[in-house]
């Protein structure tokens, strides 16, 4: 088997039930457990079961606080160390306005991290600035999003390698019922 | 002593003495003896003549007998190898004095016999059958038959074996089996009647059990004939094995044998004869169970279904065995209610298996038990006939799911059950309805539904039972709860009609039956379901612009056509004056589309959806103000999205109530802010005043704020309100004094940290935000401005105590001198950095 180094996965947004019923089955079959060793999670998971279910998939699980998560016990940011990256995560909510970039790039600075994973636009994307990698895993579930985004469910993998990642970008195509993946490398400082 | 320890000295003693015997018989064999060995052999074999013990420990007893009469088996037929005529020993055995013993021996030369071929298996079989007829012991006479069994089993003239032909045919094996096999279940139900008084009864009947295998083996043996196929099995064997069933009048061995049938033979001959199966069952006598014999058939027959044979079209097994069914209620007054929905059930069963897209089928089912329940006279069933009736309507969920609801049947039996089993009964149909993953596209389909599921919906009317009370310390009973309510909300999404008209009429109706759930349920419930309007206003305002576009088409067509009809009549004007008249080109044709082509507006519009959207998130808001603000929210930018800005203010406006009179802790408060300022930054189609209005207030809930960090990150926060897109937009709003104020206004809140010493991290988040408005050319954010704040930081800094927050602090301000570095150097952005001191 070819050495991916230390896999995480990255997703968020479930909104289950509110939003959307179930993560694609094709996804689910991908999500098993023994795979990955991380899971960094954007929040608004909203019930026990979808956190039961990611403390299932991998033995490091972190999760921060969704505008839609009542638990209070959950952080709203934090930063993990994967391979030679300092990665800071938050759901996204709370950086406005939402999705924008010069916005999120503050709170990199703020985290002093490497790489920034945030959701909330249910856009999937895997964005370059000023040094900083910027990753949004879209909504695991394409949930609904009134600023028009979601439908698409979709999730991210990295392959943390010492100072390199492999980003692989999953989504999944309703009409076909297919899963599309897109692939981004990077290494430290680049 | 007791008649246990009276069992083991008689078997211990018995055993000895058969041991001894053998140990001089086998010196005689050694001997080569045979006058000798027969009569210790017959020695030996006269144990078996005792009538001391139970069937369990004689049983004990004839297998250690039996040990030592292979030595003789052998012996004979070593005899026979070495040129004796084995006619001749069958002669000298005949000569044994006792019975008992002869006849072990007879069948142990018999078996050599027929190996050696001197005579035709058949006549050897026939005279073996003839003789052991002597005795009529029960016990003595069926282990005598099961070693007659045992030594022909593989000297049998079946098609194909060596023994056939001069040997006799399959016929003649068959019959020989089916003789032992009559004999020996007759034998088995003398047992019974063995003496003794009504208290030996049930002893007699454990020992039989005990013996139910010996008459067994012949059907085992008959199956394994391969002479018998079909057509024999059909008319010949079966009958003659029923014709015992029937006639022995005995409850044991009826139920018994007939499950022995269903076990031993193949499906193929079950196939071919079910309906003569079925008719005998019909005449077992009372106290048989007949619903394990004709569940046994039925599994047996659905295996074969679900396998890779297929039950044949011509063969109507349903109605066989339904006709089985009604007849035994008919005539039999023992069965109780449950046992009679078992019945019913197991017959649903097969029919859901072997007949999947007989719906009827499992209707009837469900009516037979309809008219059965309703012709119960008392008031609630008891117990066991509930779970019956829980178990009836869970079955054929997990394969029909949603189209139980189609079987009239169906709700018709769910009222005989008590709410607390219907909620488990519609718990599993939720479960199944969103396993098969259709969707719910119909009012009637959802009314159905609902009715079904009402003890998920709402509580008893009765009672009030369902949502647990929030005192209540049953924390199992809240999770149950929760999690049914997460079904039932999951169930939302499955409301998927291509039509939005009948999507609204779906939503509405799903409102009204979710409304009566009471506060517990509408906090689960409702929020789905206004996920599932706003996404339907989308569809519904695109549905719309789409009617729009078609219809301005529309009118410039029919404009054209005007036109072409007046130039028409024009020229036909022209030609009448002067018929010299020319015209200067043939005039287009203009087709107007089809009618019924063109698309129709939808009759519930956008607007109209938002007003549900509203009347469901009002209906919430005091119970969940939380949730409900931030419903009104997403609501608002959805709105926006749309172009309807007076709806998307009321939604916010709404927002700002729910905030205002019922948001006191202060944690929720700057939650609900830190949404209230994205979800405005988000809309862009607000009438100006109607956004001054509300940034206003944002801001001013901002500086009410408890704890001061939290005032001073809110008041920075709200200057994105007044800094809304780029300059090339159309509706962008750029007010970049209010920026700067509240930048200022947000320092001056930070200088009074000092006290917590959080005064630095916030001087470091300002100072982030001043770059974020200088990069974007706010005009009024000077880089003076960024001068003096990073000399500021550079004179607190310093006196930060050391740890955790000062190294947090010392890397986001480390990060952002960084940052303005890189800018300085950058070969856009240089010029305008070159003047921020660092």
């Amino acid at each position: 088997m070819a050495n991916f180094g230390e896999l995480v996965l990255v997703i968020g947004d479930l909104h289950m039930p509110q939003r959307a019923a179930d993560i694609p089955a094709k996804f689910k079959k991908m999500l098993v457990p023994n795979k990955m060793q991380h899971v960094l999670c954007t929040g608004n998971l909203t019930t026990r079961e979808s956190h039961d279910m990611l403390r299932n998939l991998a033995p490091n699980v972190h999760v921060v606080r969704g505008d839609f998560d009542d638990q209070q016990n959950l952080p709203e940011q934090k930063t993990v160390m994967i391979g030679a990256f300092k990665i800071g995560l938050l759901h996204g909510h709370q950086v406005v306005p939402w999705g924008s970039l010069s916005a999120l790039a503050m709170k990199a600075r703020a985290l002093d991290c490497d790489i920034l994973i945030s959701g909330h636009t249910h856009e999937s994307a895997v964005t370059r600035k000023d040094g900083i990698w910027y990753i949004n895993p879209g909504s695991v579930t394409g949930a609904y999003s009134p600023t028009g985004g979601g439908d698409v469910p979709s999730f991210i993998l990295l392959a943390v390698q010492g100072e390199k990642v492999v980003c692989y970008c999953y989504k999944y195509n309703e009409a076909k019922d297919s899963v599309e993946v897109s692939k981004t490398e990077f290494s430290k400082g680049e | 002593m007791s008649a246990q320890e009276e069992q083991i000295k008689y078997l211990t003693e018995a055993t000895k003495k058969v041991k001894e015997h053998a140990f001089y018989m086998k010196r005689a064999i050694d001997a080569n003896d045979l006058d000798t060995t027969l009569s210790l052999a017959a020695d030996m074999l006269r144990e078996l003549k005792t009538s001391l013990l139970t069937p369990r420990n004689y049983y004990e007893l004839y297998m250690s007998v039996l040990d030592s009469l292979r030595h003789v088996e052998d012996f004979f037929a070593s005899l026979n190898a070495a040129g004796t005529p084995v006619v001749e020993i069958y002669e000298k055995v005949q000569h044994c004095a006792n019975v008992v013993p002869r006849l072990y021996l007879l069948i142990a030369v018999g078996g050599v016999y027929i190996k050696s071929g001197e005579a035709p298996a058949k006549d050897i079989l026939k005279d073996l059958i003839e003789m052991v007829k002597c005795v009529q012991y029960p016990t003595r006479g069926l282990f005598l038959r099961n070693y007659l069994s045992q030594t022909s089993r593989d000297k049998l003239p079946d098609t194909g074996s060596e023994y056939e032909g001069v040997g006799g045919n399959v016929k003649d094996a068959y019959e020989f089996v089916l003789q032992n096999f009559s004999e020996m279940n007759r034998l088995w139900v003398r047992l019974q009647h063995m003496g003794g008084d009504k208290s030996t009864r049930k002893k007699r009947e454990k020992e039989r059990q005990d013996l139910k295998i010996l008459v067994g083996t012949n059907l085992v043996r008959l199956s394994q004939l391969q002479g018998v196929d079909t057509d024999c099995y059909r008319d010949v064997i079966l009958p003659e094995i029923l014709k015992n069933v029937v006639e022995c009048k005995d409850t044991i061995s009826q139920g018994y044998l007939m499950d022995c049938v269903i076990q031993v033979f193949p499906d193929e001959f079950h196939l071919a004869t079910l309906e003569t199966f079925l008719t005998t069952c019909t005449k077992l006598k009372e106290k048989v169970n007949i619903r394990t014999i004709l569940q046994s058939m039925m599994n047996r027959l659905s295996l074969f279904g679900e396998g890779e044979g297929r039950i044949p079209p011509d063969l109507d097994a349903f109605r066989l065995f339904n006709d089985c069914i009604t007849k035994i209620l008919e005539e039999r007054s023992n069965l109780d209610l449950a046992e009679i929905l078992r019945l019913q059930t197991s017959l649903m069963q097969f029919a859901l298996k072997c007949y999947p897209g007989r719906l009827d089928y499992v209707n009837y089912c469900l009516g037979m038990c309809a008219s059965v329940l309703s012709a119960t006279k008392s008031e609630s069933l008891d117990e066991t006939s509930v779970a019956e009736v829980e178990e009836l309507l869970s079955i054929p969920l997990s394969s029909l799911a949603l189209q139980v609801l189609d079987l009239q049947q169906y709700s018709e039996l769910l009222t005989y059950l008590p709410y607390e089993n219907r909620r488990q009964v519609a718990t599993i149909l939720v479960r199944s309805t969103l396993f098969s993953g259709g969707s719910l596209d119909s009012v009637e389909k959802l009314e159905k539904l609902f009715k079904a599921i009402t003890p998920l919906i709402k509580d008893d009317e009765k009672e009030s039972s369902g949502a647990p009370e929030k005192d209540e310390a049953d924390e199992a009973a809240l999770a149950e709860f929760k999690e049914e309510q997460t079904l039932v909300a999951r169930l939302v999404h499955m409301m998927k009609s291509p039509d939005t008209d009948v999507q609204f009429k779906i939503l509405s109706m799903t409102r009204k039956h979710f409304g009566q759930g009471g506060v517990k349920r509408i906090g689960h419930t409702l929020p789905p379901l206004v996920f599932a309007g706003l996404k339907l206003a989308h569809k519904v305002k695109k549905r719309e612009l789409d009617a729009v576009k078609v219809q301005n088409k529309l009118k410039a067509l029919k404009e054209k056509q005007e036109k072409i009809e007046q130039e028409r009549k024009e020229r036909q004007a022209k030609k009448a004056a002067d018929p010299e008249y020319e015209p200067p080109g043939p005039l287009e044709d203009i087709v107007m589309p089809d009618e019924s082509a063109i698309p129709k507006p939808p009759a519930t519009s956008c607007r109209k959806v938002f007003q549900f959207l509203h009347e469901i998130v009002t209906a919430m808001a005091v119970s969940y103000p939380d949730l409900s603000l931030k419903l009104f929210l997403q609501s608002a930018v959805a709105a926006d999205n749309c172009k309807f800005k007076a709806i998307a203010y009321e939604f916010m406006s709404q927002a700002f109530i729910l905030y205002e009179d019922e948001l006191t802790d202060s944690k929720a408060q700057l939650r609900a802010l830190v949404l209230m300022v994205g979800t405005l930054l988000s809309c862009s189609n607000f009438e100006k005043d109607d956004y001054d209005a509300l940034i206003t207030k944002t801001t001013q809930y901002a500086a009410k704020l408890l704890k001061k960090p939290d005032q001073c990150r809110m008041v920075t926060l709200c200057s994105h309100l007044f800094f809304v897109g780029s300059a090339e937009d159309a509706n962008h709003y750029h007010d970049p004094k209010r920026v700067l104020e509240c930048l200022q206004r947000a320092l001056k809140i930070a200088d009074g940290c000092m006290a917590s010493s959080a005064h630095v991290h916030l001087f470091v988040e300002i100072l982030n935000h001043y770059l974020y408005y200088f990069e974007l050319h706010n005009p009024l954010i000077a880089d003076k401005y960024l001068t003096g704040l990073i000399a500021l930081i550079n004179e607190h800094i310093d006196s930060m105590d050391h740890g955790e927050q000062r190294t947090e602090v010392e890397g986001m301000y480390r990060n952002t001198l960084r940052h303005i570095a890189r800018k300085k150097e950058e070969e856009e952005t240089k010029e305008k950095f070159k003047s921020i001191v660092v």
